[in-house]
This record gives structure tokens, sequence and C-alpha cells, in this order.
């Protein structure tokens, strides 16, 4: 079932920039869906249509199946259940205390004290603040930071998460770290999650769906298995396949390796290679 | 302002309630403005030196330093006030003669200026015991408790977040300028320098722009609500509290008796 669905989604700004034309893309309630797109796509603007801090021109967000009322109390309600998180924490992180920043949404809802603190504490821990919750956030780091921005966005119990980049400026060690709490925060809660990212190499391992938006379009959307069947489609859309998907390519292309499936991800290839080390399938040269 | 900052979160007596913490530094404050004496000065002087190195963590040589900058002030004021000039050499010590006047120490004065000296440095221990114990984070959730203006809390709050946000801007902005050789020369400083101001401006606009976005998605309706952090409030602060203002007081009023 999607949660979140946009029809014939159109933004324009006040100064007459056409940012999002007929957009319309599906978000599965507890899956990861990508969002794909170079800078100035449209990403940021299709996130804040999404969750009613902008209004779109033309078209339609419905939410649970429901047409979103852009009234004051629906758009409260549309704000907690779809959260949204930043690509520089800085931007998002307002109060020099880690606990009060965290407790700034829930403490919006109008949840008794008692439940906002128990809610703050439990957040913490599950997203991995708890160890640094007593430091001032202008004495964290990076990947600290964004995990509070996550655990601030995450207290409101939403049910999608959208996180704009979540992995840029991250070193590799923190962008794993990063998708592994992603996935728990999604396997936990149940949450949606919608990235957005240019990291190409995530998208076969911890998404289930994508959308490459290109100019304010959709041009292309699938699975990740979808996608990367069709090499010269995402070429087009000036992106490539990942690493693994483009060294079976030329095996396949180069060295007439005949592959039973397709492998995107290392543990993929990894059985299609053995097939052929092992001769279940014949090796033509 | 950082190095202060940095003790204050590593404090020991942060977690105990900031409410009895500011209060006590204040009265003992006063007290010391109002006794005027010696004996309350040192005793001041010295619990608080000990409270802060002891207890709170904050080594001995860093209270020194920060103890340099009010104290040369201090000297400063000091020398204007008892520096003077009379004609007669008598009320001077160390005099000396140029034409027809004399230049020197008023000795009369060295009494008031000794106090002076006692009641100043008791009353910054004051304040750096505030201020070395207690984060800013905490102060505004005193002065929220205590029912300020609700939105110079909050201005406080997002200015005290974002100097740091624009401190760590801006020093970004000149490594990039002075690594292309943007400091070589004064005529280049001056247009680097009104280059970083300005875009550190733009750049300040821009963010504006984002943390307001950032604050309405998470709900934001005109009011910064965040709840604060629990605090020790134990029984026996406020015993000690009550007990060293206590002794002051004593202290103070029995020196009136005597002399």
């Amino acid at each position: 079932m999607s949660i979140i669905e946009t029809q014939n989604l159109c933004y324009t700004y006040d100064d007459g920039t056409k940012a999002l034309h007929d957009v319309c893309i599906k978000i599965a309630s507890g899956k990861t869906t990508a969002i794909l797109g170079g800078n100035g796509a449209g990403k940021s603007t299709l996130f804040l249509n999404m969750n009613a801090v902008l209004t779109p021109t033309t078209g339609k967000v419905l939410y649970e199946g429901q047409e979103v009322n852009y009234n004051r109390k629906n758009i409260l309600e549309m704000r907690k259940n779809i959260g949204l998180v930043f690509q520089d924490p800085d931007d998002q992180l307002f109060s020099a205390s880690v606990r009060s920043d965290i407790s700034f949404g829930v403490s919006n809802i109008g949840l008794p004290r008692d439940e906002i603190s128990a809610r703050v504490e439990e957040v913490m821990k599950q997203t991995g603040v708890d160890g640094f919750a007593d430091k001032p956030v202008h004495a964290l780091s990076f990947g600290q930071k964004k995990r509070v921005a996550i655990a601030g966005v995450l207290v409101m119990k939403p049910k999608v998460i959208i996180l704009d980049e979540p992995t840029a400026g991250l070193d590799p060690n923190g962008v794993s770290e990063l998708m592994h709490l992603l996935l728990k925060i999604k396997n936990e809660n149940g949450v949606a999650i919608v990235i957005a990212t240019h990291d190409i190499d995530l998208i076969p391992i911890y998404c289930d769906y994508a959308y490459i938006l290109n100019s304010g379009k959709v041009t292309l959307e699938g699975t990740p298995e979808g996608l990367f069947a069709q090499p010269d489609l995402l070429r087009q859309n000036n992106l490539r396949l990942t690493r693994i998907a483009h060294l079976m390519e030329i095996l396949r292309s180069k060295d007439n390796i005949e592959f039973e499936n397709n492998a995107t991800t290392i543990s993929q290839a990894r059985i299609e290679l053995l097939k052929v080390i092992k001769g279940d399938v014949t090796f033509e040269n | 302002m950082i190095s202060i900052d940095h003790n204050a979160y590593c404090s020991r007596l942060r977690k105990i309630d900031p409410v009895i913490k500011i209060i006590t530094a204040l009265v003992v404050l006063f007290i010391s403005l109002i006794a005027n004496s010696y004996l309350v000065s040192l005793v001041i002087i010295l619990v608080a030196s000990i409270t802060i190195v002891k207890y709170s963590g904050t080594s001995l040589q860093i209270l020194l330093k920060l103890m340099m900058l009010p104290i040369s002030f201090l000297i400063l004021s000091i020398v204007t006030i008892i520096f003077q000039s009379s004609d007669n050499p008598n009320n001077l010590l160390m005099p000396i003669k140029i034409s027809y006047m004399y230049y020197g120490f008023n000795i009369y004065n060295l009494d008031f200026v000794g106090r002076l000296i006692f009641r100043a440095i008791s009353a910054i221990l004051c304040m750096y015991f505030i201020a070395l114990t207690s984060p800013m984070t905490e102060i505004f959730c005193v002065l929220r408790r205590v029912k300020v203006f609700k939105l110079i809390v909050e201005l406080m709050e997002l200015i005290y977040r974002f100097i740091f946000v624009l401190t760590e801007t801006a020093n970004q902005i000149y490594i990039a300028q002075s690594s292309r050789l943007g400091y070589n020369g004064l005529r280049a400083s001056y247009k680097s320098l009104g280059i970083l101001a300005s875009m550190l401006f733009d750049r300040s606009y821009k963010r504006s722009d984002k943390i307001y976005i950032a604050l309405e998605s998470r709900g934001y309706d005109g009011e910064l609500n965040i709840i604060d952090t629990e605090y020790d409030r134990g029984f026996k602060y406020y015993l000690y509290s009550v007990i060293f203002i206590s002794i002051l007081i004593i202290i103070s009023l029995l020196e009136r008796l005597v002399i």
C-alpha cells in the first residue's frame, strides 16, 4: 500500500521557475524508496511538497489514499507523520543542547512532559545519540550531528522519514553505519524511508524502489533489478551502473562470459561467478 | 569565551540545578559588595576558588589565566585611583617632584584600594563560578523557568547556537581566501575581508531560510517548545548554600560590631 502518492504534481516558484512537472510517484509503506537526480533536479522541492511545507501549484498529493487538505490542523498532522531530515544538520539543529533539540518536534505535538522525556530518551538510545547527549551541538562531529537530526525527526514517530542526501559528507564507515541505522529504524518502527542520493552503489543494497528525477520530471522508475537491467537508459539519464554491475557487463560483452542472472551487488556477483567457476554455466571463448 | 564554554560543559557540578548555583552566586556577590570587608572577601575568594578547582574540575592554571584579564583591568584602574598629584609631599608615598607639584601614591586611599581589590576579585570569582559550572544551555533553562520573556530566551538560544556555525563558516572562508593568497598585502586583505563579510551575510540569510523550513517541517508554530533537562535538586545543595551565606553574614556582622 502506498502511504504517499503524488498525482501529476507541478510546482512553480514565485519567480516563475518550474521546479516540478507532472510528477507521479508512490511511496510504499515500510519500504525504502530512492529518489535519484542531479543538483537542481527538484528533489528538495518534491520533498517539501510531500510534507505540506509547499502547496502544489497543480496536481495532488495523497496521504494514505486521501487527498491532502491544506488546513492548519491537517498540515501539522502531515508534518508530524512525515519527517524531513535535511542534508546539512546545521540547517536543522537550532539548539545548542542535544536533548532540547530532539524534544522540539515532540513538544509541538502537545504531549505530557513525562511522555516527551520518555520518547526523547528512547530515541536517543535507538539512534546511538545517548553517548554524546551531554555535549553541546557545536562540539559534535558531522556524523554525530546527523544522528541528532535523525533522532529529532524520529521522536515524532513519523510514518515516513525523508532524508535529503543522508550520506553526503560522511566517511565510508559513517555511510554504512548510517544506512544500517536507517534499516534498523525501518524494521523496528515500520516506517517508510525515502532517500535522495547520488550514491548509485547504495541503491541495490538498501532500496526497494527508485525514481529518477531529471529537470523536474520523473524520467525513469523501477526496482533496482529492473533499472540495472537497462544500462543504456540509465546512461541517458546521466547515471551509471553500480561498480559490480559494470564489471559484470564488461565480462559479458568483452569476455563473452554468460551469466544466468544480472548481478548488481557483491553477494549477487559472487553467486553468479561461482556458478561460472564451478562450470554450471558454459564459458564460451 | 570558547574555553569557558568547554569547561562549563565538562564541569562536575553541571548536573546540579543551575537555579541554586546562580542564586547562591548572586547572593554571595551582593554580600561581598555590601560588606566591603577584607575578611568576607577573602573567605569568598577561597571558597569560590576551591569549589571551581576541586569540585568543578577546572584546572587551577585555566582559572588563573581567566583571572589575568579582569585583574589587568583592575590594576589599570587602581593606578588611576591612587596615583595623584599634591603640593604637600607628606600626603604621598614615594613622591616625585615635577616643576611645582609632587606626584605619587596617595596613602589615604590605600585602604580603600585594598578593599576594592578584594571585593572585585571575589565578585569576579562569583561570576566565574556561574560561568564555569553552568553551560549556556542551562542558563537558558533558568531564564525560561523564572519566566523571562519567551521571545528573548528563544533569540538568545538561537544566537548562541549560530555564533558557532557563523565562526566556523567565517573560518572556512578565511582559510579558502588565504590559501589563494587573499591576505597577501594590505590592499588584498581589505578586499578579502570585505568579501568575507558580505559572504557571511549572504550565507546567514540563506541559512535562516532553510532553518525556518526545517523548523516548520517539525511542526513549528511560532514558539520553540522544548523540554528542559532534569537536574539534581538535592536538599544538600540548598543546605550548603544557606550555610555558606549565613557564615558570610555572621562574619560581616561580627566585624562591624568589633570595629
